[in-house]
C-alpha cells in the first residue's frame, strides 16, 4: 500500500511581487518555470511510489504561468484535490472559472495586512491589496473554497483584527497566520513549548481575538515552522516522529527543475482536510495552537526521484 | 451574497458598516440555527 502525500509544485519562480522574506527569495533570479510535459513525467513517476491526496501549485507566483491551464489538466489526470497557493493579484473570474472545472477545489490567497500603504511596501507594487480585494469579490460565487494566510512580521500584525473584517466580509473564515521568513530566528529553542510562547507573545489580547472569532464564525490557525537549519539541530529523526505523532501528511516538494524534498507538515490546514468542516468552537484556537501545523522543511537523504 | 466593492472594504468607517450590517442581515436569516448561535455568542 502507498503512502499518501500531498505533493506541492512549485512551477514558476517568477512573481510579480518583490517580498524581502519571500520563502523562496534564495531563487529570486531564477525566473523559470516547469512546462507540462515535465509535470505529466514528475506525476508519472510520484505516483508509482505514492497515493497522491492532493496536488498544491504554488511558485512565485502561479497565476502568472502561462501554461497554467495545461499544467492543471495534467494534474487532474491524477488527483481532483487541487488547490492554488497565490497573491491574489492575478485572480480573475474566467481564469478562475476554467481551472475550477478542471478540478482545482480551493486557493490559498496570501495577505500582508489590511492597510494599503503597509501592504504596497511590502510587494512593492502599488495598489496591491485593492486589486486582490477586487479580484476576490469577483469570485464570490464560485463554487471553490478560500483560505487566507497573512504573513505576519513586527509592523503589521495589529493589522489582524482590521484583516479579519476584510476577510469576514469575503466570506473568508479559514485564515492560517505565518511569520515572515527571517523571523524564524526569534525561536532559537524548537520545543513545543517555546514555539508556543512565542505565537502568545505575537498574539497579545488571545480573548479578544477569539471573541472576534467567534463573532465572524472565523477560524485562526497559527503556524509555527521550524526552519532548516534549526532542524537540523533537533535531528530530522525526532522532527519526524513528533510530527507523525500528531497525525501528519507528508509533502513531496518539487522545484522548477525538477528537484525533489520532502517536508512534513498538517494536512488540515494547507491540504484540504479541514477546510471542508464546518466546525467550529471557541477552543477552535487554542487547539491549533497545541497541534500546529510544523512544517519541517526536512531535506530527504537522498533523492526520491531521478529526473534526469 | 450582495455585491461589495473594494474601496469601501478598505475604508475603515465604511467597512465597520459593511460587517454590522452583515452580522445583522445573516443572523437574521438564520432562525433554524438560533441556538447555535447564542452558545457561541455565549461563549465569547
Amino acid at each position: 500500500m502507498k503512502d499518501q502525500i500531498n505533493l506541492w509544485l512549485e512551477i514558476t519562480y517568477a512573481c510579480n511581487y518583490s517580498c524581502s522574506f519571500c520563502y523562496n527569495d534564495f531563487d529570486k533570479q531564477n525566473k523559470g518555470k516547469i512546462s507540462p510535459s515535465s509535470i505529466k513525467k514528475i506525476l508519472a513517476k510520484v505516483s508509482n511510489y505514492y497515493d497522491i491526496q492532493s496536488i498544491t501549485l504554488a511558485g512565485g507566483e502561479p497565476l502568472i504561468h502561462t501554461e497554467i491551464l495545461n499544467i492543471t489538466e495534467e494534474c487532474s489526470k491524477y488527483c481532483h484535490n487541487i488547490s492554488l497557493v497565490t497573491n491574489g493579484f492575478f485572480i480573475e473570474k474566467n481564469l478562475i472559472d476554467k481551472l475550477e472545472l478542471l478540478g482545482v477545489n480551493h486557493i490559498q490567497v496570501s495577505f500582508y495586512g489590511a492597510r494599503e500603504e503597509q501592504y504596497d511596501l511590502i510587494s512593492k507594487v502599488s495598489g496591491s491589496l485593492e486589486q486582490v480585494i477586487e479580484n476576490l469579490i469577483s469570485i464570490q460565487s464560485n463554487q471553490l473554497s478560500i483560505s487566507a494566510v497573512f504573513v505576519t512580521n513586527n509592523n503589521n500584525f495589529s493589522d489582524i483584527v482590521d484583516l479579519l473584517d476584510i476577510l469576514f466580509l469575503l466570506e473568508i473564515n479559514t485564515i492560517i497566520l505565518n511569520e515572515e521568513r527571517k523571523n524564524y530566528n526569534i525561536i532559537k529553542d524548537t520545543s513545543k513549548n517555546t514555539i508556543l510562547e512565542n505565537k502568545r507573545i505575537l498574539i497579545g489580547n488571545v480573548k479578544a481575538l477569539e471573541r472576534k472569532l467567534t463573532k465572524f464564525n472565523q477560524t485562526l490557525y497559527i503556524s509555527s515552522v521550524i526552519p532548516p537549519i534549526l532542524q537540523k539541530e533537533i535531528g530530522e529523526r525526532e522532527s519526524i516522529k513528533f510530527l507523525q505523532e500528531q497525525n501528519l501528511v507528508p509533502r513531496i516538494v518539487v522545484d522548477t527543475r525538477g528537484r525533489i524534498r520532502r517536508c512534513l507538515q498538517s494536512s488540515n490546514v494547507y491540504g484540504n482536510g479541514l477546510l471542508s468542516s464546518d466546525e467550529y468552537n471557541i477552543s477552535e484556537l487554542e487547539k491549533s495552537m497545541k497541534e500546529s501545523d510544523l512544517q519541517c522543511a526536512c531535506e530527504f537523504e537522498k533523492e526520491l526521484l531521478d529526473m534526469k | 451574497m450582495e455585491k461589495q466593492n473594494a474601496k469601501a472594504i478598505l475604508d475603515k468607517s465604511k467597512r465597520e458598516s459593511l460587517v454590522k450590517e452583515k452580522i445583522k442581515r445573516e443572523n437574521k436569516g438564520k432562525i433554524v440555527n438560533e441556538t447555535k448561535l447564542r452558545s457561541v455568542y455565549n461563549c465569547g
